[in-house]
This record gives structure tokens, sequence and C-alpha cells, in this order.
């Protein structure tokens, strides 16, 4: 639920419980007046008819709210008061709420008891026009409070969308730093300041290991080369069979530090973004790829099945097709059985390479992660995959891998 | 035949040296861009060797005013640096080839002879040795002028033996020659036996001598003087 909602909820509830006190206070303040206003006429109309009594006053008009009778003269007199009853209106053909006012007088050996009466609105009545205006006003309320919370949202809250979107831009990759929207909101400067900071941190940590690496890597390359030189004089020299042994099997490890060192770099390059795309046949670059392999597929028997459309085009650096075909499909020889079969599909939508082998003992997840291997023993040095990964990712392919037993599919989404 | 190594690393410099040096390469060192200049100005060669990482001028810069002068040396590149950039820049500025540390140095000794002949392509097309002659450029093969079916690998695998004869050559090191960047991803040992051993038989078929020797554990060995 957004901020705003949220905001707005509590806000109307808590009117609504206002509102609904609020019509209490109104309904017995109504209904007090009405009665202390009726009291103050029933009683002026009492006085005006003692006055008449007394002859200080002319009648004007006869009026039927007013009864004057004469009581028995030795009752006490009675005080001015006003009793709330319910009477029968004639004209409404109901009974309403009624109040009347009473007074005694005596006069001239008379005893006169005055009474006057009035019809006043019932308690019901008052609570339904309570009720409809405060309802009135709630819902303008709710009209007035919708529209403001969405100009709220998008006025006050909008350096926070920035913000927001800035953070979900943002990539330590592309190596920018965050940029933030000015805002005269303090917590709001507080979290970009905060945001800033975090970023420009992480930006930071970031160059410095990649610096590290690259330069680890690179500076790895020559000392590399001077040992593979070296101990290719010394198999040249004059050795026995067991020292040649010895050299070449040191030999074969620095090729492997070698090797991996280079798909190393090949991956820093990549996250580098140093590769532009440009649009490539990859019908072409897959059939001259196979054409690589073709004499591995043939030494281990293997089947091949291709089904490759006519010139499908995509836009990556030819450099990074290539390595794509071959690691895919050099992963597929490599890892498939004696007299195994490979099918290699090809078409606008995908790029399918489905090969037999040993099922996977790793999980599927796992196999793009580097130096993931199914058995940690062998030869490679285990980042094939994750250049792959990598190279897709740069050219916005999407890749799945599927198992069932011993069977294995790489698909590559082109779209 | 003459070769300029213009290499800022002695330990890697004299390794290429020690190698070329066997096979009647007369090499001179150029450690700094000043010094590699200075030699060019001064001698002729047949071949310079070049890094394209140099402590006081790149190395691509060397290569341009090699071009400016109109040497006529061949130019292979070698550099740490596996930038696409730099190789495309070297090619396109007239280097014949480009090779990256840490390589073989059978490797960097068949790449020298191949700009050689390609350079040179008036007379020396053929590689003889005894009774098999390879032509590099129909990719023809024969053994006392009898043609032989060799597939491009085999021709290639022939070609590396013949370039590097009497040399140990290692199993990584033939892989690496045959399959180039992609040999990480293959179960390269099987193969290399399988292509040594199909070209041993074709060769011995043709009754030509087993020259393939095998060094046990290690690699394989062109012996040229078999009893």
């Amino acid at each position: 639920m957004k901020l705003v909602n949220r905001f707005t909820i509590w806000y109307l509830a808590i009117t609504a419980l206002v509102l609904l006190a609020g019509s209490v206070i109104v309904f017995t303040s109504v209904q007090h007046e009405n009665d202390d206003e009726e009291g103050r006429r029933l009683l002026g109309l009492v006085q005006d008819e003692i006055a008449i009594l007394k002859g200080t006053l002319k009648r004007k008009n006869a009026t039927s709210q007013v009864n004057v009778k004469e009581i028995d003269y030795n009752k006490s007199e009675v005080p001015f008061s006003i009793v709330d009853t319910l009477g029968w209106h004639s004209e409404f053909q109901g009974t309403e709420r009624e109040l009347i006012a009473r007074q005694s007088l005596k006069l001239n050996n008379k005893h006169y008891l005055i009474t006057a009466y009035a019809f006043a609105p019932e308690p019901e009545e008052t609570v339904a026009g309570t009720i409809r205006s405060l309802a009135a006003i709630f819902i303008l309320l709710l009209v007035l409070v919708g529209i403001t919370s969405i100009i709220v949202s998008r006025k006050i809250l909008r350096p926070f969308h920035l913000s927001l979107n800035a953070i979900k831009t943002f990539n330590l990759k592309q190596r920018e730093n965050l940029q933030l929207p000015d805002t005269r909101t303090e917590e709001f400067r507080m979290l970009n300041s905060f945001l800033s900071r975090m970023t420009a941190k992480a930006l930071d940590d970031y160059r410095t290991l990649k610096e590290f690496s690259e330069n680890a890597s690179h500076e790895l390359q020559t000392p590399l080369a001077i040992i593979r030189g070296k101990l290719e004089l010394l198999l040249q020299s004059e050795i026995s069979d067991d020292q040649a042994k010895l050299i070449s099997t040191a030999s074969e490890a620095v090729d492997k530090l070698a090797r991996t060192n280079q798909a190393l770099i090949l991956l820093t390059k990549l996250d580098n973004q140093e590769y532009p795309s440009q649009p490539i046949n990859l019908s072409e670059a897959t059939e001259k790829s196979i054409a690589l392999l073709q004499e591995l597929i043939e030494m281990k028997s293997l089947s091949l099945e291709k089904n490759i459309q006519q010139d499908v085009m995509v836009a990556m650096h030819p450099s990074l097709a290539d390595i794509l075909l071959m690691n895919l499909l050099s992963n597929a020889i490599r890892h498939n059985f004696e007299n195994g079969s490979i099918k290699i599909r090809l078409n606008k939508r995908q790029l399918t390479i489905e090969n037999t082998g040993e099922p996977i003992r790793i999980p599927t997840d796992q196999l793009f992660v580097r130096f993931k291997k199914n058995a940690q023993s062998s030869d490679s040095a285990g980042l094939g995959l994750s250049i792959v990964k990598r190279i897709c990712e740069i050219n916005g392919f999407s890749i799945n891998y599927y198992s069932s037993h011993e069977l294995h599919r790489l698909e590559v989404g082109l779209d | 035949m003459k070769v300029l190594i213009v290499e800022d690393n002695r330990q890697l410099a004299e390794s290429i040296h020690g190698y070329l040096g066997r096979e009647s390469y007369v090499c001179e060192h150029g450690y700094t861009y000043e010094e590699a200049l200075d030699k060019l100005a001064a001698f002729n060669y047949d071949s310079i060797i070049l890094d394209i990482m140099l402590p006081d001028g790149n190395g691509i810069e060397l290569l341009k005013q090699i071009k400016e002068k109109k040497i006529q040396s061949t130019i292979l590149i070698i550099s740490a640096k596996n930038a696409l950039d730099d190789k495309i820049n070297g090619l396109e500025l007239g280097a014949d080839d480009y090779l990256t540390k840490p390589f073989h140095l059978s490797e960097l000794h068949a790449r020298l002879k191949a700009i050689q002949r390609r350079k040179n392509f008036d007379n020396d097309q053929l590689v003889n040795f005894n009774e098999i002659t390879l032509n590099t450029q129909t990719f023809e093969a024969k053994v006392n002028n009898v043609a032989l079916e060799l597939t491009k690998k085999e021709f290639d695998l022939l070609l590396y033996f013949l370039t590097n004869k009497n040399r140990i050559l290692s199993r990584q090191s033939i892989a690496e020659h045959l399959w180039g960047d992609y040999v990480d991803n293959l179960d390269n040992f099987d193969f290399v036996y399988q292509h040594v051993k199909n070209l041993r038989k074709k060769i011995t078929q043709a009754h030509g001598k087993d020259y393939i020797g095998t060094v046990y554990g290690v690699g394989y060995k062109f012996n040229t003087n078999l009893s």
C-alpha cells in the first residue's frame, strides 16, 4: 500500500471517529438550545397571559397555545414549570413531543392556572438532521482528502520517487555516481545524503577491487610467460626421461594457471563492457564453430544433428559470439559419452544445444557460478559457463539450463 | 636469419633468444623503445619480435615508426595485454601476427617461420625435409613425391613438427597450436594423441620414415637422426 494511502486512511478513520463524537455533541446542544428557546417562548406566553389577566396588557389576538382555567383557591400557587410529554397533534394525526408550561396565579380571590403548549422537534428528527449534515461533511472531506493525497504524493513525495528511481537504475558496473534530486524536506535530504555516501563508498570499493584484480591478472602474465619459456628451454636440454616428466607436469600446471588467468581477464573485460556490439550473422558463426570442432565430434563418435535457420542476425561483438559458441559446443562435446549425440538448433528466437552426458551432481543454478564444476578435480578452470552467462547478460540474451537424467539442454534466448 | 627482440623483460627476452639461437637465428635485444629505435636505425633485421607494452614508450608507437621508415622486417607482436584493440590496432598498422603472453616458444617459432614464408612468397612456399615436402600455400603434403591425404589439422601438425625439429613438443603446446584459444575446453591430450597417431600412420603407409617419437608422459619429438 502506498504511503500516502496509509496516511489518508488513518486520517479518515480519525476524522470519522471525531465526527461521530461530534455528532453526539451537536445533537445534545441543538436539542438543548431548542428546548431552552421553546421554554423562553412559553414563559413569555404565560407572562403575557398573566399581564392580560392583571389588566396591564391588552390581548392582541387569541392563541390556541395558551389555556387559562380557574382552579381551587385553596391550592397553593404553582410556580412556573415546564413538562416534557407527548401530545396528540391534530394536524399530523399522530403523537408528537410536546412541551407544556404551567403557572398558577391568585388574583382578585381567584386562582388561575395558566397552561401553554408547544410542539417540539423530536430527538429522532434532530439526530437525522445531524447525521445528514455530518455525512455531507465527511463526504466532502473524503473527496478533498483524496484529491489532496494525489497532489501531495505527486508533489511532496516527488523527490522520494526520484531517489527511488535513481537507486533502481544504479549499477556498480556503470561506475557512475548516483544522481539525486535536491529537496527541501529534511527527511528526504537525510535519506539522499545517506544514499549518496553509501553508493559512493560502494563505487569506490568496487573500483579498488576491480583495479586490483585487473592489475593482478595483467601482472601475472609476464611471470607466467617467463616460467613457461624457461621450462620449455629446460625441456630441450640434455635431461633424463624422469626429469622431462617433472618439467612437463610443472609446465601443464603453468598452462592451466595461464588459461585461468586469461579467462579472468576476459571476464573483467566483459564487466568493463569493452566489446561494442555490431550486427553479425549468428548462423554463419555457428556453422563455423561446428566446423572447427568437427574432428573432435568425430573422434568421440558423436552423432550431430543440426537445424540451423539461415541468416539469423543478432547484435553482438563477433569475438564474443565465437567465444559463446565455442564454449557451449565444446562443453557439449567434452561432457558427452562416446557414441553420444548433440543436437544444435538455431532460429530467430533461440539457440538450443542438447547433448547426452553424465547427470550433473551440483545444483543447476550453480553451474554458472565461477569456479563451480561438476567434478572439482576436472582439468577445466570452471569459468566457461560464467563467461557464457556474462556474454548473454551483456547482449541481453537469456540463458537457461535444463537437465533430465542423461540429457542436457542449454537454451539461449535471443529476443 | 636476424631477429630483433624488443622486450623489456630480460628473462623473457633471453628465453626467446635461447630457443631461437639454436635454430641458427641471430638475435639482438632492444629492451627499451629508444634502444630498439637505435638498433633499427643501424641494422637490418629479417624479423622483429615486438612487445607492445614497453616502459618508455608504447610498442604501437614503435610499430608506427617502423612503418614510417619503411623498414622491411616482418613483425610479430607479443603482448600481455590480450586486448582486442591492441590486436586490431597492431595488425592494421602492419604487424604480421599477434601472440599473447604467456606463449610457447615453439609456437613463437612456428609463427615467426609462418610470417617469414608469407613475406617471401616468391620463393620458399615449400618446406622440405628428406622425403617429406609440404607446400604451405596449397596445403599439399608429399612423401617420396606421393601425395598424402592429410586433414587440415594433420597438415598443421606436420608443419609444426618440421618447424621445431628435434625439439620436445609438449602435448599442451601442440593442442594450443592446433586449437588456439579454445583449448581450455577440450580433453586435449586424447585429441593430440589421435592426431599424432593418424599422422604417423599416414606417413609410414606412404613409406616415409617414422620420425615422430613419443616422449613418454610429456609429448612428442620429430627426430631427424634416426638410426
